[in-house]
């Protein structure tokens, strides 16, 4: 189980060699999205799915923590600005304290990650063929599991945030730089892989009808909101409606 | 010509005595915890590693993963005291919980807290195997599996990062290391199954109910072990597994009977067997709820207009979600997913809403007030572009549950359809 843990770890690490430092386009965007953000006004984030680890020579990588928190706040903050700049209201909500105060509330949240997840694959994964050959277009939905959110939160759209990153500790980098040299050495050309990295996905669901209204994904060669930036900057111009429907 | 031979002489001879080192690698000795008198937790390394269990267990709770459900704690509680080993000293404590999980899965963190996932315990059908799924982690716990296995990988990954440098990161080092990594696990897991038998076996607990739980888990396992990353996937090769334990039990204990328990253990499942469904649906395991459900219907467990329910919703899923259920189709059968596949189940659309609807319908003449079937017919219709039917469904389904949970999504459709009227 541990070394299935090292997996996600080794495949950022790749994305982000293959990557560079452009950005892979993944942006996706519901076929109805017009008419559903006719029915949108307010928005809230979720709890932002996040981990930062330092690679360790030990192979005993650590979380850290206080770029969790920094890029937790820089996260919000672009996403505030760019989306807010669309003319969507921001809600403020502590999930965390919701979650504490009623763990059915918890549990709700994490099953609304689950079938993000699913959303993830029917986007990015199995069904990206037909979404591509629709130009981009789909319909996937996540279901009801948001509208609790929707209850306690008042916001219409829930905005999801995955963001993956890592540091390469001096051991981890002093060996990639030998590794290099001897390469270097050996075929006369030299590779030095990323010493720090990171990955977001973005998306905008609905909380009443679990519509993906839009989805994007970025990577980086450094641990900023800068991804998620680069991100927002495709997201199109809605027509968000300032009176939301009652349900 | 000579030169390159000489090259690839000096290259199979460093990889070979790399593979060598990188394996030899020798772990640290760890006594296990029933040589303490108070806990545990002697070394920096050890609260480091206590510290990232508890913090992964807060993580557990703030995500609401915890089933909080009275009645089954206090039976796990109950299974618990029934096995604990007399060498255990009584200020070392053990914490069991029921976790809202699907995977066929049961794990032990190195800070004594050990975790059983609903889509084991709804597999399962007596107490005496649910001691053995118990007795087994508590076996990790005692022998310190968790704290021995970081040690273990900590020093062969550095064995490895500085052969990896010697193959001038080519990466084949890491594999003699991951080798060896699984060669721990296997002799842990080995270990884990010899003292849990003893453990039950002291208990009173009918030892012959172990074969059961290989016939029962394993089997699905097996089948899906990629799909739910199911920790009895690294378990030493199942059929090597089911034969030394049996072989075991047969030997040692001379197939011992004893206590089996399945009508406490049948009401303690109940509400779990639900919640593990719901979640099979929510992670496109539509098959496995499928059979789960007709497992229960054939053993006459559960509410039965809730199972038919479920399985009409696990029909309708498959339809509304064909590359999903094609991914599930691809593990359950270990086949490529492929286009071909996924087409499959776009063509299998129109049957799998056929099918849906003969449950829910199925289920309304069972008890035509209950109101999800009626949601499920709504939402087939709608998928189905039958507008009226599927406002007539759905509403039907509002007026009878006008509380639902769901109300805003099923009003929602409404609303569309409305749109797509006009």
């Amino acid at each position: 189980m541990r070394l299935i843990k090292l997996v996600p770890l080794i495949l950022l690490v790749g994305l982000v060699f293959i990557a560079g430092c452009a950005g892979v386009t993944a942006m996706r965007q519901h076929q109805d999205f017009d008419q559903l953000a006719k029915h949108s006004a307010t928005a809230v984030i979720m709890p932002v799915q996040i981990k930062v680890e330092l690679l360790t020579f030990t192979g005993e990588n650590e979380k850290l923590a206080e770029d969790e928190a920094r890029l937790n706040l820089a996260l919000r903050q672009a996403i505030r600005t760019k989306l807010g700049g669309t003319g969507l209201d921001f809600v403020t909500f502590d999930f965390g304290l919701e979650a504490q105060r009623d763990e059915d509330f918890a549990f709700s949240v994490t099953q609304a990650h689950e079938a993000f997840n699913i959303a993830r694959r029917e986007l990015y994964g199995e069904g990206a063929k037909e979404i591509l050959e629709n130009g981009g277009t789909f319909n996937t939905s996540l279901g009801p599991v948001l509208n609790l959110v929707a209850d306690r939160t008042g916001a219409d759209i829930a905005v999801f945030v995955r963001y993956a990153g890592f540091k390469k500790s001096a051991g981890m980098i002093s060996k990639d730089i030998a590794a290099a040299v001897l390469i270097g050495a050996l075929t006369g050309q030299a590779y030095m892989p990323a010493e720090v990295g990171s990955k977001v996905e973005l998306a905008l669901v609905s909380t009443n009808t679990g519509d993906v209204l839009w989805t994007n994904g970025m990577q980086a060669n450094e641990l900023s909101a800068k991804a998620a930036i680069q991100a927002l900057s495709q997201f199109p111009d809605p027509q968000w409606k300032r009176e939301a429907p009652v349900y | 010509m000579c030169t390159h031979l000489i090259r690839y002489k000096y290259l199979v001879s460093t990889i070979l005595i790399i593979f060598f080192t990188v394996s030899c690698t020798s772990s640290v000795n760890i006594k296990p915890l029933t040589a303490y008198q108070n806990g545990f937790g002697e070394t920096d390394i050890e609260h480091r590693i206590i510290a990232k269990a508890d913090n992964l267990h807060q993580q557990l709770k703030n995500k609401g993963m915890i089933y909080r459900d009275l009645d089954a704690n206090a039976y796990v509680d109950k299974v618990w005291k029934t096995i604990r080993p007399e060498a255990l000293n009584s200020n070392i404590d053990v914490q069991f919980f029921i976790l809202k999980d699907s995977s066929i899965n049961a794990f032990a963190l190195p800070n004594n807290q050990i975790y059983l996932n609903i889509g084991l315990l709804a597999r399962i059908t007596s107490e005496a195997q649910l001691a053995y799924v118990m007795a087994h982690e508590l076996a990790h716990v005692i022998q310190r599996h968790g704290y021995k296995g970081t040690l273990e990988r900590k020093s062969k990954i550095i064995s490895a990062h500085i052969s990896d440098l010697v193959l001038m990161g080519t990466g084949i080092a890491y594999l003699p290391a991951m080798v060896s990594l699984a060669a721990f696990t296997r002799e842990a897991e080995t270990e884990a199954d010899t003292y849990a038998l003893g453990y039950i076996h002291k208990a009173g607990y009918n030892l012959n109910q172990v074969s059961m739980v290989f016939n029962q888990v394993l089997i699905d396992v097996r089948a899906n072990q990629s799909m739910l990353g199911s920790i009895y996937n690294r378990h030493p090769n199942n059929k090597e597994r089911v034969a030394n334990t049996l072989s075991l039990i047969g030997n040692k204990y001379n197939f011992a009977k004893g206590k089996t328990n399945e009508k406490g253990y049948r009401d303690f499942r109940r509400g779990i067997v639900e919640l593990n469904i719901q979640s099979q649906l929510r992670n496109g395991h539509y098959q496995l709820a499928v059979e789960g459900i007709k497992r229960e219907l054939a053993s006459l467990n559960g509410d039965i207009n809730t199972l038919l329910y479920f399985e009409g919703e696990a029909y309708r899923l498959m339809a509304d979600k064909p590359s999903i259920a094609a991914r599930e189709e691809a593990l359950l059968k270990g086949v490529d997913l492929d286009d071909a596949l996924i087409q499959e189940f776009h063509d299998r659309s129109a049957d799998n809403y056929d099918k849906a609807n003969e449950m829910y319908q199925l289920a309304l003449s069972m008890k035509n007030t209950s109101p999800a079937p009626y949601k499920g017919l709504g939402l087939v219709a709608y998928a189905e572009r039958d507008y009226v039917q599927a406002v007539l469904n759905l509403e039907r389904y509002l007026a009878i549950n006008s509380e639902a949970m769901d109300k805003r999504y099923i009003k929602g459709i409404i609303r569309k359809i409305r749109n797509e009227e006009k």
